[in-house]
């Protein structure tokens, strides 16, 4: 199983689909028109003399405004051109409108469309030519100006490996507009949105499965789209025709005559389950750099486009980006110190041998050199950032999170610094939003009095329109007042106070360790206890909440010492309901269960860990599906949980299959139509 | 049952070195007069079709009926035969030549003779798809679906009678008064094959070997190249019949006897107690069908022929004779073994009794088979030869057993699909899906049942509708699980005989969305179709069909629809939502007031002109009254119109725009501009805060390099934000000299802060003074190795302090 699941493999799984599209469509030359959202995407498949060279493309042009000069440009030379467009509508629905366009003016020409899709969209099936039909609802837009024949190919597209081999991004949170699906700016919206991203995840999760030829055995949902999403999942696996091959496998393995050991696990979350986490600082070096610079969609950071940074060229990214920023100094250093011996080794080289040996190597030393130079550069700019940019307020903001999360302030106090921060005039708007929400979050509600009066005070600081940001915060229950909670028509997005939740869930463990802060220098920071190091000594609550799911040992000692179990190898919310209850004044959002049932017959060596005569351990696949974006720092915590319970013989690979990628600037900012 | 098995072989007889057998299919055991063969009737491989009085009748080799024809069809027939291939039955008219597509209901597929045709000639003789017209004698293929012109006679020949041209999927071959003329069909070449030469009778086989026959002289001959006669017979009595006996063998008929015709003037002879009425070429033998039963004559296959042939030592022949010897002589069973080719003989047993149709006989050679596998070397030979072998009697035995009685040669060529077609055809669908079982065929399940239900629907005109339902329903709770049911496509059948609740009904039962959506949006049922799309959660899917029903109704119809179905899931608002105008619309109707409002500030956003659109917002708001939030930023709303009220008459005053700026800007601007009256009133009418006015002012100041009027400011009164913000903004934008100034305002600070903050901004003079009224001589110590050497003054100032502590 784990070796179905090699995720590089989708990169060329992805390239050779569409190559196979683009010679399918036609053999004579072709000018391929993308729209701007596939290009990232495109970008990281295949170079464009790769494209040339397998494909019949010749040109490829960007689907913008200027389209249409550029196409006249290029038939002009090339008359018997074909015109190959290839968009991504997923999301947005609506194709654009320079397609339509150039559709109404070219009445005679055939009309080839190449979109994104998945094996499994359910709408790919009547893109089938038949009478009276219902046409896919591309053809049925491009016909409102166009009367010829067009041809649609569905590109089936797989989620490709990104920051990692075990984190698996579908870039499905942002539409064209740069709304959030999950949470979009306008709140009628929602259900139309959120419907569109889980139906694309539920797909893409299809397709991953169908690929990797995996059978699901034990589901977790938490939240309430999860819970849509899993059911979904399971009606449209229970549609699929399984071939006779796939049900002698699946007998094989999961069937009552043999015992069985295999299992997978598919966790799913959602953003709503713990709206904290976005709007803290983040601390990691990938999260740092995101907050700072922000990690555009081809994966690269925005405005600093000479690096690269990329986990599979880049050795030092891959092993630092988790890290806590405060540990990235040291390490630097060690490589820059283990570089220079290795330089240094030459005037030890006696003989020949030992110098060619020395010459052969140099060629990687030089690699590494530049990388480590390139991270150095980076992470002084950070640094500098952080230190001197009083519109950042670093470690004021730090500070204040902190003290929010531990309970330290009262709300005059709180309500006070956060004014001042106003006041002062040097912070954004988003920064102080994250603050205010944060505040009302932790604390259910903001008293009548300072919830207006931070109204007033953000609109005479911002202009009106942040009013109707506010409305929008309010409405997804970020932002509240006691009285608007009194009056039953807004919801906080958690009906506990956080000082409760955190000592039940122990998310700000008291560990021996200094609570780590962005620049200081910390205890041990390789080798941390609890996943804390992530954000200022917190651990996020969805971290807690998939650890709950395999290890009750936090909750038996901080909750309620009656537990069903306290290590299990099964996923399983068995005697959480009254704790998520009082959380969400709801427990049926969540669900867990098992889609295969136990094979009857019990594995001989008792539920001992299943190794391998090389006495290797073997991982079960853990699919954790993250809706409405995942933070670095999350990813960096989950991959800090696999370990933790490994060393209690819980033996998972979490691969983390996410609509996208979040942080506080995106998750406040969406919440605004002005968005830079 | 009890007699004793005989050996097979003891009716075989022997031409040259081939041996033929003659086997019982079955009795024509048929009542009612059916069997009165003086009327015309057509035999295919499992059917006959008998000419009544006025109705033509298509039985099973049993006598089952499977269908009628009325006279309605039956005008001007000429003759009617099967085709070959399907087994369609085909009735040839004058005027057209008609296939029984269906049986119940009767489904007849017309072709007429074209037009221009049909003025001058009719049709004269048909076979097998060639026809050939009664006055031109010019023939024409039908084989394509419709008349295609393949030979125009132009008196070139004359046909005598209809025994003078036979044809087979290759060629035509004509007997003209004097010459035989041969058409190829691929290559559409007409050529006088043997001229001058005369004959009366012709018939051809599958593999295109002609046999000739010249009545005078009583002469058969066969050829397959015209240049080189294979076999010549002359005959003793003129035979009634002249067929093929599979494909390199001729048959001759007389009334109770049949000849099979070998070299050199040999030939073999079976008897009959009846008279024969027909002979019918199959692919590996022949059938006789004479009034009380129809025989099959074949060749003896080789694999039967070594084990029972008398004295055979062939390996199957010892093989089958140690199994009979293993109850009584175990070892010299085993023993036997050893002598011969086992595994020829394993083989031979399994052919040979697929080959038997006693079922007895079967049993026996497949123990044998099995006796001889299992003395094999593991590996050395494919079990699986010995269960398909099994596989196929099994198949075989049933078949005969519902009246098709097929040969493996010929159940080849037919296949499952081809047999699954005929038996749909006969509405056998038990059977059919007997057999598929039988073969693990699952793959025709869909087909069977589709054509049932569909079948079902057409025929049962007196029953309701949910009786139908109901038995379809009980009929697909018979079938596998996991096996997908095209219940849209019977909808869709049910839809077009007029019983639209079925149609429904079925659709909904439809488990793949998309088929029973657009099964839903044919009977015109749009709700339907979009409530059970949504059931789908498929958004693509929806909008799809949204888009098709926007196309279909009006505006107001669609809007109707949409609030009836989807009133909270906004799919079609987000597909529209660039289209502020249905949007605007759309809301009204819905009542969604607080949407609209945002989607007013989207669009002003969009169009950067917010001001425009606040009041009407405030006014959509005002009528919201019983959010408890949109009230109170309805409050805030006013309070922003005041302010744009006030910033025009500042604008109007001072001659710059106000408007564009937030409260706190209008403030800042005013404190630049020095405007100390409506400084105070912005303050006071807007209410604003202590804490905030100090920061703006400072701030303010400080930009300007006011640093007199900040010092004033900060003395003014005691500043309720302290002195910090004072000191941090000048520290800011380097100020440092100026900042160093208020550390020591800072009353509430620590000694311990202030010396922190004066060493950053290089307050060194005031640090020394504050250092020296706390007595803090390490301090000042390390303050002098901090200071440059290019300040000597502040070195002297420093030991000078020292010294005075």
């Amino acid at each position: 199983m784990d070796s179905n699941w090699n995720t590089r493999k989708f990169i060329r799984l992805n390239r050779d689909s569409l190559c196979q599209i683009l010679n399918l469509v036609s053999g004579d030359d072709q000018i391929l028109v993308i729209q701007p959202n596939v290009l990232s995407l495109l970008n990281k498949l295949i170079s464009f003399t790769q494209l040339t060279e397998t494909t019949s493309v010749r040109k490829i042009v960007i689907l913008d405004d200027q389209l249409q000069d550029d196409l006249a440009n290029i038939t002009a030379t090339l008359p018997d051109i074909k015109v190959v467009f290839l968009i991504d509508v997923r999301l947005d629905i609506v194709i654009p409108s320079q397609l339509a366009a150039v559709a109404k003016l070219n009445q005679n020409r055939e009309l080839n469309v190449i979109y994104c899709t998945f094996t499994t969209q359910r709408s790919n099936r009547l893109n089938t030519p038949e009478e009276n039909g219902i046409p896919h609802f591309i053809k049925s837009q491009l016909s409102a100006s166009y009367d010829g024949v067009v041809k649609l190919y569905g590109w089936d597209i797989l989620p490709i490996p990104e920051l990692g081999d075990n984190v698996l991004l579908s870039h499905l949170l942002y539409n064209g507009e740069g709304d959030n699906m999950y949470f979009p700016r306008t709140a009628s919206m929602e259900s139309a949105m959120r419907s569109i991203l889980v139906d694309n995840m539920v797909n893409c999760l299809q397709s991953l499965f169908r690929q990797t030829r995996t059978t699901v055995t034990n589901v977790a949902a938490m939240g309430r789209e999860s819970k849509k999403f899993l059911n979904l999942l399971r009606e449209r696996i229970s549609l699929d025709d399984d071939d006779d091959e796939e049900l002698f496998i699946k007998d094989t393995l999961y069937g009552n005559k043999y015992q069985r050991d295999f299992k997978t696990d598919l966790i799913v979350i959602e953003r709503d389950m713990d709206p904290i986490t976005p709007l803290l600082t983040q601390l990691t070096y990938a999260g740092i750099l995101d907050d700072l610079y922000e990690f555009a969609d081809d994966g690269k950071l925005k405005g600093k486009n000479n690096v690269e940074l990329d986990y599979r060229k880049d050795e030092i990214w891959e092993e630092l980006k988790f890290l806590n920023f405060g540990a990235i100094g040291p390490q630097l250093n060690r490589r820059a110190k283990d570089l220079q011996n290795k330089y240094e080794s030459r005037h030890s080289a006696d003989s020949v041998g030992e110098i060619k040996q020395f010459v052969d190597s140099l060629g990687t030393l030089q690699e590494r050199q530049k990388l480590l130079k390139a991270h150095t550069t980076l992470s002084t700019d950070v640094l500098n950032q952080v230190e001197t940019d009083e519109s950042l307020q670093f470690n004021s903001i730090l500070e204040l999170e902190q003290d929010f999360l531990l309970h330290n302030l009262d709300n005059r106090t709180s309500c006070e610094s956060i004014l001042e921060m106003i006041y002062e005039g040097d912070t954004d708007s988003t920064r102080i939003l994250r603050l205010i929400c944060l505040m009302s979050i932790v604390r259910i509600s903001i008293r009548d009095k300072d919830f207006e009066n931070f109204k007033k005070e953000l609109i005479d600081t911002f202009g009106i329109e942040i009013l109707f940001q506010l409305e929008r915060l309010t409405q997804a229950g970020l932002f509240t007042s006691k009285s608007l909670l009194d009056s039953k028509q807004y919801n906080s997005k958690l009906l506990k106070e956080y000082r409760y939740i955190s000592k039940w869930l122990d998310t700000l463990p008291n560990t021996d360790d200094q609570i780590p802060t962005a620049v200081g220098p910390h205890l041990d920071p390789s080798n941390p206890k609890e996943p804390t190091f992530a954000y200022c000594g917190v651990v996020p609550l969805t971290t807690r909440y998939i650890q709950m799911l395999y290890d009750r040992s936090v909750l038996s000692q901080n909750y309620s010492s009656q537990q069903p179990f306290i290590i299990s190898r099964n996923p399983n919310l068995l005697g959480t309901h009254e704790l998520l209850e009082q959380i969400y004044g709801n427990s049926d959002i969540f669900e867990s269960g098992t889609w295969i049932p136990e094979s009857r017959k019990k594995p001989s060596n008792g539920s001992k860990q299943k190794t391998n005569i090389s006495g290797k351990e073997q991982n079960d696949i853990a699919i954790i599906v993250f809706l409405g974006g995942i933070t670095m720092g999350e990813i960096a915590t989950l991959k800090h949980l696999q370990n933790q319970l490994r060393e209690k013989k819980i033996y998972k690979r979490f691969i983390i299959v996410s609509d996208g990628l979040t942080n506080g600037a995106r998750m406040i900012g969406t919440s605004s139509f002005k968005r830079s | 049952m009890q007699d004793k098995l005989k050996n097979p072989s003891l009716n075989w007889e022997r031409l040259s070195n081939i041996f033929y057998r003659s086997r019982k299919l079955c009795e024509l055991d048929w009542t009612g007069g059916k069997n009165d063969f003086s009327t015309k009737f057509a035999t295919s491989t499992t059917l006959i079709a008998i000419m009544g009085e006025d109705t033509l009748s298509v039985y099973s080799y049993l006598g089952a009926l499977i269908g009628q024809v009325g006279s309605e069809n039956l005008e001007n027939v000429i003759k009617f035969e099967f085709d070959n291939e399907t087994e369609k039955l085909v009735i040839v008219c004058q005027d057209a030549i008609k296939v029984i597509e269906n049986w119940l209901p009767l489904e007849v597929k017309s072709l007429p003779v074209p037009e221009e045709i049909r003025d001058r000639d009719i049709i004269w003789d048909y076979k097998q798809g060639i026809v050939i017209l009664k006055d031109s004698k010019d023939i024409y293929s039908v084989r394509s679906g419709n008349f295609e012109k393949i030979i125009s006679n132009n008196g070139q020949f004359r046909l005598l009678t209809k025994d003078s041209w036979d044809c087979n999927e290759k060629m035509v071959v004509l007997l003209d008064m004097d010459n035989v003329y041969h058409f190829d069909l691929l290559t559409n070449d007409l050529e006088n094959a043997i001229p001058n030469s005369q004959w009366h009778r012709i018939t051809i086989s599958s593999k295109s070997f002609v046999c000739l026959y010249n009545l005078k002289d009583e002469k058969i001959q066969v050829y397959k190249d015209p240049q080189r006669t294979l076999l010549e017979h002359t005959m003793d009595k003129s035979p009634i019949d002249i067929k093929w006996c599979g494909n390199d063998t001729i048959v001759t008929s007389f009334e109770d006897e049949i000849r099979l015709l070998g070299p050199d003037g040999s030939y073999a002879t079976f008897w009959y107690p009846f008279e024969i009425v027909d002979l019918r070429t199959e692919v590996d033998g022949v059938k006789v069908i004479t009034t009380n039963g129809i025989f099959f004559i074949s060749r003896v296959e080789s694999s039967t022929e070594n084990i029972f042939r008398i004295g055979s030592t062939e390996p199957g022949a010892i093989l089958l004779d140690s199994w009979k010897l293993l109850k009584e002589h175990a070892p010299r069973a085993l023993e036997n073994l050893k002598s011969f080719d086992l595994k020829k003989g394993v083989l031979d047993c399994i052919h040979a009794s697929i080959n038997e149709w006693d079922i007895r006989l079967q049993k026996i050679l497949l123990n044998a088979a099995s006796f001889g596998k299992s003395s094999l070397a593991y590996k050395s030979f494919d079990a699986n030869e010995l269960v398909k072998g099994c596989e196929l009697v099994k198949l075989l035995n049933s078949l005969r057993k519902m009246g098709i009685f097929i040969t493996r040669k010929q159940y080849e060529i037919i296949t499952l699909r081809g047999l699954i077609q005929r038996l749909i055809r006969a509405h056998k669908y038990y059977e059919c899906f007997q057999i598929c079982r039988l073969e693990n065929s699952f793959e025709f399940f869909q087909e069977i049942f589709l054509n049932w239900a569909i079948t079902k629907i057409k025929l049962s005109s007196n029953f309701e509708d949910s009786e139908l339902l109901t038995t379809i329903e009980r009929q697909i709770i018979e079938l596998p699980e996991k096996f997908h049911v095209p219940l849209a496509k019977i909808a869709h059948a049910s839809f077009l005989e007029g019983r639209f609740q079925l149609a429904r009904n079925l659709a909904l039962l439809e488990k793949e969305p998309e088929l029973k959506i657009l099964e839903l949006y044919k009977v015109d049922d749009n709700n339907l179709a979009l409530t059970e799309c949504l059931k789908a959660e498929s958004p693509e899917l929806t909008i799809s069909l949204l888009f098709k029903l926007q196309e279909k109704l009006t505006p107001v119809q669609l809007i109707k629809l949409l609030i009836l179905d989807m009133i909270d899931y906004s799919l079609y608002p987000y597909v529209q939502r660039n289209n502020y105008g249905f949007l605007f619309d759309f809301y009204r109707q819905i009542d969604k007031l607080i949407d609209l409002g945002q989607l007013m500030i989207k669009q002003a956003q969009q169009q950067d002109s917010i001001k425009t659109f606040v009041s009407p917002v405030e006014e959509l708001y005002k009528k919201v009254s019983t959010d408890a939030l949109i009230k109170q930023d309805t409050e805030l709303l006013k309070r922003q119109d005041k302010l744009w009220n006030y910033q025009e008459s500042l604008t109007n005053t001072f001659g710059i725009s106000f408007t564009e700026y937030t409260l706190d800007e209008t403030l800042s601007k005013l404190i630049e501009m020095q405007q100390e009256r409506q400084v105070k009133d912005v303050v006071k009418n807007f209410k604003i805060g202590e804490f905030k006015f100090y920061h703006i002012k400072c701030r303010t100041l400080v930009a300007q390099r006011r640093f007199d009027d900040l010092m004033k400011f900060a003395m003014d009164k005691k500043s309720p934000i302290g002195y910090l913000p004072f000191y941090k903004r000048l520290r800011r934008e380097g100020f440092i000299r100026e900042a160093a100034s208020y550390v020591s305002l800072m009353t509430g600070a620590s000694y311990e802060k202030k010396k922190e903050l004066l060493i950053d901004c290089k307050g060194y003079k005031e640090l020394i003074q504050l250092a020296g009224k706390h007595k803090d001589i390490v301090g000042l110590k390390e303050l002098y190795k901090m200071v440059p050497p290019n300040e000597p003054e502040l070195k002297v100032m420093i030991t000078d302090t020292i010294n005075t502590l």
